[in-house]
């Protein structure tokens, strides 16, 4: 199966942007021959345990996907700045709008002034082979760039897959690089729209210098029979923060990862999440968080709720170096099931190699509580309706920690319709 | 306006009422009075349809509609309301979004319009002003970080904004000090009416010096031994239920 992955990666390199840059088509052949001498990770690795990638290998998703002329209106969250969509893996100037300086798709990135992203492309070679095979043939992406102090505002990014072609294959790769004291938003929502199975596979490599600052929200809404992959790479130095909520509604399988390296002190990170299956989903959060040097923060507060025979996982690793004292890292994980069929599995884990910390997780699994079922059922309330209440409760303060209102509203409203959908 | 025939309710294969029955008629208000144990929150929750609960025989009547044939939801849609012993707290959900949501409900099962969002804040706000709620309370998740008094206060206010015909209340005056019980006194009060009736559970018969009850019940061994007048709650006060009950 792995052949006719590398097959497709050879029909489309050189068609990829850059590709005339010696330095870039090595950077994928390299991916291309690591991608080749392992194949698809199993179940085997860890960081793979609870994902569902069997899709993947059964029969290759390579098609080339041929996007219909009109992809309809995008849903786009209403709220000012620079609005770049992207189908079926190519960036589409006729949908974008208020494009940034700081702001344009690799491709442009590339033509402009390759150099500028040539270190993060070159450093992003380790990962799983999905990285790799995203390494070798990603056709296009974000690039957002901050010089320092500078406020780039809002971002808007939309990747949508069309769904028109069966098995094909959406490779999107984002660099980003906020220099020091430079600020960001930035706004991301996966969707697909057609019947077709599809794979969204994104990879972002994002480099946050001395006190930069990038807020970062994420919704996978991927049709319910694709495959979502996605691989977040971050930098965090000194002073910088990295703000990042994720709710996953979409697509038949996702997985996200998402690693953070503390590279600085007074650092902060912030990751959270929402997933929320159905049918027979399978959503995966996987997030490695290192501290390197100490005096910084960390959280991590993920939600999970499950209905029917899906099931969700979370995995979290904490990681502090020797040195990192005074490292404070929290992970909280909480999972809800509201079906006997439904499964959710949490795996935080804790790897400590300083004397001076604060570190914990938490971690529970359960059902809806019955009193306030009848509690709620004694003052009128149907059980369909309880059950929405308290299911958006047990997400609304993760979701409310979002301070952008329109996202904030986006995302209350699509767990509402989540909700609705079941009764 | 509630006639219960011959209760039977067993609890995890465990009879706790064994026979009860009960007339009232609208108008009134009957007070039940027990030892601890008796039964008496048993009663509140067979009459909501709580499940766990069941009914092993009889029958439970709402102006004649059988209850037995409807959901806890569509009870209360009905007009019965329960006011808890031990009020829930729901973290996450404010006591605004619980009651809107409660009364929407309710309007829906009726076929009517939800209520405006301006109407129902001005109803919320005056019930909870005539309850000495404070109004910041209403913005907070249903009973987290409430007192007892609190809680059974703001059952009151739950009580008053949805307006039900038959109000069933256990133990609503346990753990309120003394102004609080003359105030949720005025309220349970306040809600009499010719088309009303109440069902006040208590264990004391302090209550019922504020809430004057036409009929008083003694709920012993699961079923009712013996009625009689408010004169009765205040032999049961001085003499005791054993020598009542027996
Ligand atoms: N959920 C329950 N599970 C098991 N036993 C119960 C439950 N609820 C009530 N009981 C039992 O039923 C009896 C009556 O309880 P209850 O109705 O609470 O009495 P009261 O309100 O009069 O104090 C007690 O023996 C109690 O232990
Ligand atoms: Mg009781």
């Amino acid at each position: 199966m792995t052949q006719a992955y590398l097959d497709s990666i050879k029909a489309v390199q050189p068609s990829l942007p850059g590709n005339q840059f010696p330095w870039l088509a090595n950077v994928r052949q390299a991916a291309a021959a690591r991608f080749a001498a392992t194949g698809f990770p199993g179940r085997k690795d860890e960081a793979f345990k609870y994902a569902d990638l069997k899709a993947l290998e059964k029969t290759p998703f390579v098609a080339k996907p041929v996007a219909p002329a009109s992809v309809g209106d995008l849903p786009w969250i209403d709220i000012p700045g620079a609005r770049l969509a992207f189908v079926d893996g190519q960036f589409r100037a006729d949908l974008s709008s208020d494009l940034s300086d700081y702001a344009k798709p690799l491709s442009a990135a590339l033509a402009d002034d390759e150099q500028a992203i040539k270190a993060q492309l070159d450093a992003s070679s380790d990962g799983s082979a999905l990285a790799q095979l995203n390494l070798a043939m990603a056709s296009d992406g974000l690039v957002l760039r901050v010089p320092e102090n500078a406020d780039a505002g809002t971002i808007q990014v939309l990747f949508l897959s069309s769904g028109a072609t069966a098995k094909a294959a959406a490779h999107i790769s984002s660099v980003i690089h906020l220099e020091s004291g430079a600020k960001a938003t930035l706004i991301e929502r996966s969707l697909g729209v057609g019947s077709e199975d599809y794979w969204a596979n994104a990879v972002s490599t994002i480099r946050l210098e001395r006190g930069a600052a990038l807020t970062h929200n994420c919704w996978q809404s991927d049709s319910n029979v694709a495959m979502a992959t996605g691989l977040t790479r971050v930098s965090v130095d000194g002073e910088a923060q990295y703000n990042r909520f994720t709710l996953s509604t979409g697509a038949a399988s996702a997985r996200s990862e998402i690693r953070v390296h503390v590279e600085g002190s007074d650092a902060d990170v912030q990751l959270s999440g929402v997933q929320l299956g159905r049918a027979r989903q399978v959503l995966d959060t996987v997030t490695y968080l290192r501290h390197d040097i100490g005096h910084s923060t960390s959280n991590q507060t993920y939600r999970s709720v499950v209905d029917d025979n899906a099931r969700t996982a979370f995995s979290g690793k904490v990681y502090v170096e020797r040195d990192a004292q005074k490292t404070d890292a929290q992970q909280s994980s909480r999972n809800l099931l509201l079906a006997r069929t439904a499964e959710a599995d949490t795996k935080p884990e804790l790897e400590i190699y300083a004397d001076d910390v604060q570190c914990a997780h938490g971690a529970t699994v359960g059902e809806l509580d019955k009193k306030a079922l009848f509690y709620l059922a004694s003052r009128g309330v149907s059980p369909e309706e309880a059950r929405a209440i308290l299911v958006q409760a047990f997400v609304a303060d993760v979701i409310e920690g979002i301070d952008i209102e329109p996202v904030r509203d986006a995302y209350l409203k699509a767990t509402q319709n989540w909700l609705m959908a079941q009764l | 306006m509630l006639k219960i025939t011959d209760l039977h309710v067993s609890v995890e294969d465990k009879e706790i009422l064994k026979g009860l029955s009960l007339d009232i008629p609208a108008g009134q208000v009957h007070a039940i009075m027990g030892p601890n144990g008796a039964g008496k929150s048993t009663l509140g929750y067979a009459l909501s349809g709580r499940d766990g609960y069941e009914i092993t025989a009889g029958s439970i009547e709402l102006d004649g509609q059988d209850l037995l044939e409807l959901e806890p939801h569509e009870r209360a849609a009905e007009g019965l309301f329960l006011g808890l012993q031990y009020p829930v707290e729901i973290p996450g959900v404010s006591n605004m979004n619980f009651l809107r949501t409660a009364m929407n409900s309710i309007r829906k099962y009726k076929g009517e319009e939800d209520i405006s969002a301006g109407d129902f804040l001005k109803l919320i706000r005056a019930k909870a002003k005539d309850l000495g709620m404070d109004a910041e309370m209403l913005k907070r998740s249903v009973n987290v970080g409430f007192s007892g008094g609190e809680k059974k206060r703001n059952e009151m206010v739950q009580m008053a904004v949805l307006d039900p015909r038959m109000m069933v209340l256990d133990e609503t005056d346990s753990g309120l000090d003394i102004d609080a019980l003359k105030v949720v006194s005025d309220g349970i009060n306040a809600m009499r009416g010719a088309d009303k009736a109440t069902l006040l559970i208590t264990h004391y018969q302090r209550l019922l010096d504020y809430v004057k009850p036409d009929v008083v019940h003694v709920l012993a061994g699961g079923t009712i031994v013996k009625s009689g007048g408010p004169e009765l709650a205040l032999a049961l006060e001085k003499d005791g239920y054993a020598a009542i009950a027996a």
